[in-house]
C-alpha cells in the first residue's frame, strides 16, 4: 500500500491542483468542525465539480449526488454513475487527471438514483461490482438502464487494483439490503451513500430504510476509525460526528414515538405531537417531522 | 393492545374521510360468509374463522382483547375448540394476542418467511408458529380444507391469502381494503409486487366475494379490482409526470386521479402521499 497523502496531511496544498477547485461552499476548517455544525448546509445543487481529496482520491458532484473515483497505476475504479449525464461527465473528469481506463465501477445499493447510466464504463470494459442482493434487485425489477454486476459479494470486499485499495464494508440491511460503505486506502474517509446526511433531518417518509437496522448501522459506523465522511449528498466532507447525529436524532424520534403511543392522546393525531425539538436546526426539520414521525408509528404499530 | 389500537386507527385514517363520519368503525360483528365460514371483527380489523366437524380453524387474532372478544364470538356458533391459528402476515396489527388460543391447544401456523420478521423484532405479545409453510398449503379439518395461497412479496414477504375449498370467498388482509385507497404512504407494500398479485388475484375465476383484514365484513371481487385500477391509474399518472419533467414537489401537489377514483375512502387525504410512494418506486426502484 502506497503512503496515503490527503488534505489531512497535505491541508490546501493538494488543492490548488489545476482544473480542480474545492467545490463551492464552506472551507475544509468550516466542514471539519463537528456536529451540530451549520456549515454542513452550505454544499452546492448547481452544475458539477471535482474535487481531489487525497493522492489519487477524488470526488466528483452533479447536481445533488456525488461519487467517489480512485486513479491508480492500473486504471480508474468508480463509484456510483448516477444517470447517464452524471456518468458522461464522471467520465470527462476522470480523463482530465488520468489517461488509465475505467477498469472498476462499484455500486453503492441498489437504488436507481445512484446506479444507472453505467453503459459508458461497461463499453470501456469496466468490471461491475456490487453486493449479492442488488442483483436481486436488479432481476426482480429491471431497469435497462442499469449494468448488472459482474462480481458480487457476500459479506465485505477488498478491491484491490494497481497497488491501491477499496474496502466494501457490508452492515446487513439498512437502506435498502445492499449498501457498502466505502473506504479508499484503508485511509481517512468514508464514502457514505444516504445513510447519513450530514447536518439534515431524514426523507420525510425514510423510504426504504428499516429503522432498527439504521440506528444500529450507524453504531457500527461511529465504532470505526477515520477523519471525514464524503457524502453521496449534501456537503462534500463533513466530521465522523454527523454520524453520531443522525443515530441520535433516530433514537430520540422513537423514544419520542413510543412515549406518544402510550399517552392515551388521539392515535390519529400523534404525528402532530412527536417532536424531538432538541433537534429542530437539522436542515428539513419542520417539513419532514411529521412524516418522520408517521414513519416510526408505523415501525412500532406494525413491526415494519 | 394500545399499539394494536393505534395502527388500526392509522390504517383508517385511509377510510374515514368526510362523508363516512356515520361509519361505525369498531363495533364487532360476527358475519356468515359461507356454511361455517365466518367474518369476524369490526372495520378496524379483521378475521376468518372455519367452523369444521373437528375443530375451528381462525386466522389472525390481532391483540389479546381482540382474540378475546373474538374466542366469546366463536362460542356463539360452535362448541368445538379452536384447533389451528394462521397468520395470514407478519405484522403485529394483525398477529398479536394469541395467547388465549395457544392456551386451548391450537396449532399456530404461517409463512415461513413470517419468522425471521418475529425472530429479528421480538414482541411479548406474539405466539410463535408452530408450523411454517413454504408455498401453496392446504390444510385439512374434518369436513372442511382451508387453501393457503402464497404469491410472493407484496405486503411484506409472507403474505398468505385464503379460501376454504368450495367457497367462493377469499380471505384478503391488506391487500385490498373494500373502497378504499389505503394509506398514502403503503407502509411496506412493494408497488410492482403488489399490483402483480392483485392481477393475479383477479384472474382467478374461482372467487366472487373477499373478507378483507379492515373494512365491510365482505366485499365483492369488483372493490378489488377497483383498487387494482386505482394503483395503475396512480402509477401512471407519476410515470407521465416524471417523463414530462416533473419533479417530486410538482407531482405532490398537482397529482389527480379520474373522476370514479377521487370518490374512493381516503382520496384526498392520501392521495399526495400515495404519489410520493410512487415516484420513488420509479426513481429509486423501491
Amino acid at each position: 500500500m502506497r503512503p496515503h497523502f490527503s488534505v489531512f496531511s497535505l491541508g490546501f496544498a493538494l488543492l490548488t491542483t489545476p482544473a480542480l477547485a474545492w467545490e463551492d461552499g464552506p472551507s475544509l476548517e468550516e466542514l471539519m468542525k463537528p456536529a451540530p455544525n451549520q456549515a454542513w448546509n452550505g454544499f452546492a445543487l448547481a452544475g458539477h465539480s471535482t474535487t481531489k481529496l487525497a493522492d489519487g482520491v477524488y470526488a466528483f458532484r452533479n447536481t445533488g449526488t456525488r461519487s467517489i473515483f480512485m486513479v491508480t497505476d492500473d486504471g480508474v475504479i468508480a463509484t456510483d454513475p448516477v444517470s447517464e449525464i452524471h456518468a458522461k461527465l464522471m467520465r470527462d473528469a476522470i480523463a482530465e487527471v488520468t489517461d488509465q481506463p475505467v477498469t472498476h465501477v462499484v455500486y453503492s445499493h441498489e437504488h436507481w438514483d445512484h446506479v444507472q447510466g453505467g453503459q459508458i464504463f461497461k463499453d470501456e470494459g469496466a468490471t461491475f461490482i456490487a453486493h449479492e442482493n442488488c442483483a436481486k434487485h436488479f432481476y426482480d425489477l429491471p431497469n435497462p438502464n442499469i449494468v448488472m454486476p459482474d462480481v458480487t459479494f457476500a459479506d465485505d470486499y477488498t478491491l484491490e487494483v494497481g497497488g491501491r485499495s477499496l474496502e466494501l464494508m457490508y452492515f446487513g440491511p439498512n437502506h435498502g439490503d445492499c449498501m457498502v460503505v466505502m473506504q479508499p486506502d484503508a485511509g481517512d474517509y468514508l464514502f457514505i451513500v444516504d445513510l447519513v446526511t450530514p447536518g439534515g433531518a431524514p426523507l420525510g417518509f425514510m423510504p426504504d430504510y428499516s429503522p432498527h437496522h439504521w440506528v444500529r448501522t450507524l453504531k457500527e459506523i461511529e465504532a470505526l476509525d477515520y477523519k471525514a465522511i464524503i457524502g453521496g449528498h449534501g456537503a462534500l466532507l463533513s466530521h465522523p460526528s454527523a454520524v453520531t447525529e443522525r443515530r441520535q436524532y433516530l433514537e430520540a424520534l422513537m423514544e419520542a414515538t413510543q412515549t406518544a403511543m402510550v399517552s392515551g392522546d388521539n392515535p390519529f393525531e400523534l404525528h402532530k405531537e412527536i417532536r424531538v425539538p432538541e433537534f429542530d436546526y437539522l436542515r428539513g426539520y419542520e417539513g419532514r417531522i411529521e412524516d418522520n414521525a408517521r414513519r416510526m408509528l408505523m415501525y412500532y404499530g406494525i413491526g415494519w | 393492545m394500545r399499539l394494536v389500537l393505534i395502527v388500526a386507527a392509522l390504517c383508517l385514517a385511509a377510510v374515514t374521510p368526510a362523508g363516512a363520519q356515520s361509519l361505525d368503525l369498531f363495533t364487532k360483528t360476527t358475519t356468515e360468509v359461507a356454511p361455517g365460514v365466518y367474518s369476524y371483527g369490526a372495520f378496524t380489523a379483521r378475521s376468518l374463522f372455519v367452523v369444521t366437524s373437528e375443530g375451528v380453524i381462525t386466522t389472525d387474532p390481532v391483540s389479546e382483547k381482540n382474540a378475546a372478544d373474538m374466542r366469546a364470538a366463536i362460542a356463539e356458533v360452535t362448541d368445538q375448540p379452536v384447533k389451528y391459528v394462521i397468520y395470514s402476515h407478519q405484522h403485529w396489527d394483525h398477529v398479536l394476542g394469541g395467547q388465549i388460543f395457544k392456551d386451548e391447544g391450537a396449532t399456530f401456523i404461517s409463512h415461513e418467511k413470517c419468522i425471521p420478521h418475529f425472530v429479528r423484532h421480538p414482541n411479548d405479545d406474539l405466539v410463535m408458529p408452530d408450523q411454517t409453510v413454504t408455498g401453496d398449503h392446504d390444510l385439512t379439518l374434518g369436513d372442511k380444507t382451508l387453501k393457503l395461497m402464497y404469491f410472493g412479496h407484496n405486503h411484506g414477504d409472507c403474505m398468505l391469502v385464503m379460501q376454504v375449498d368450495g367457497t367462493d370467498v377469499l380471505y384478503i388482509n391488506d391487500l385490498v381494503t373494500p373502497y378504499s385507497v389505503g394509506l398514502g404512504f403503503m407502509p411496506d407494500y412493494d408497488p410492482g409486487e403488489w399490483l402483480r398479485t392483485l392481477l393475479e388475484l383477479e384472474d382467478r375465476d374461482d372467487w366472487t366475494h373477499f373478507v378483507g383484514g379492515h373494512g365491510i365484513p365482505v366485499a365483492p371481487k369488483d372493490a378489488m379490482v377497483q383498487r387494482r385500477r386505482y394503483m395503475e391509474a396512480l402509477m401512471a399518472a407519476v410515470r407521465d409526470g416524471i417523463a414530462n419533467g416533473q419533479r417530486l414537489e410538482a407531482l405532490y401537489d398537482t397529482i389527480e386521479l379520474a373522476e370514479e377514483f377521487r370518490e374512493m375512502r381516503g382520496y384526498s387525504t392520501h392521495i399526495r402521499r400515495g404519489a410520493e410512494r410512487i415516484y420513488h418506486y420509479y426513481t429509486m426502484g423501491w
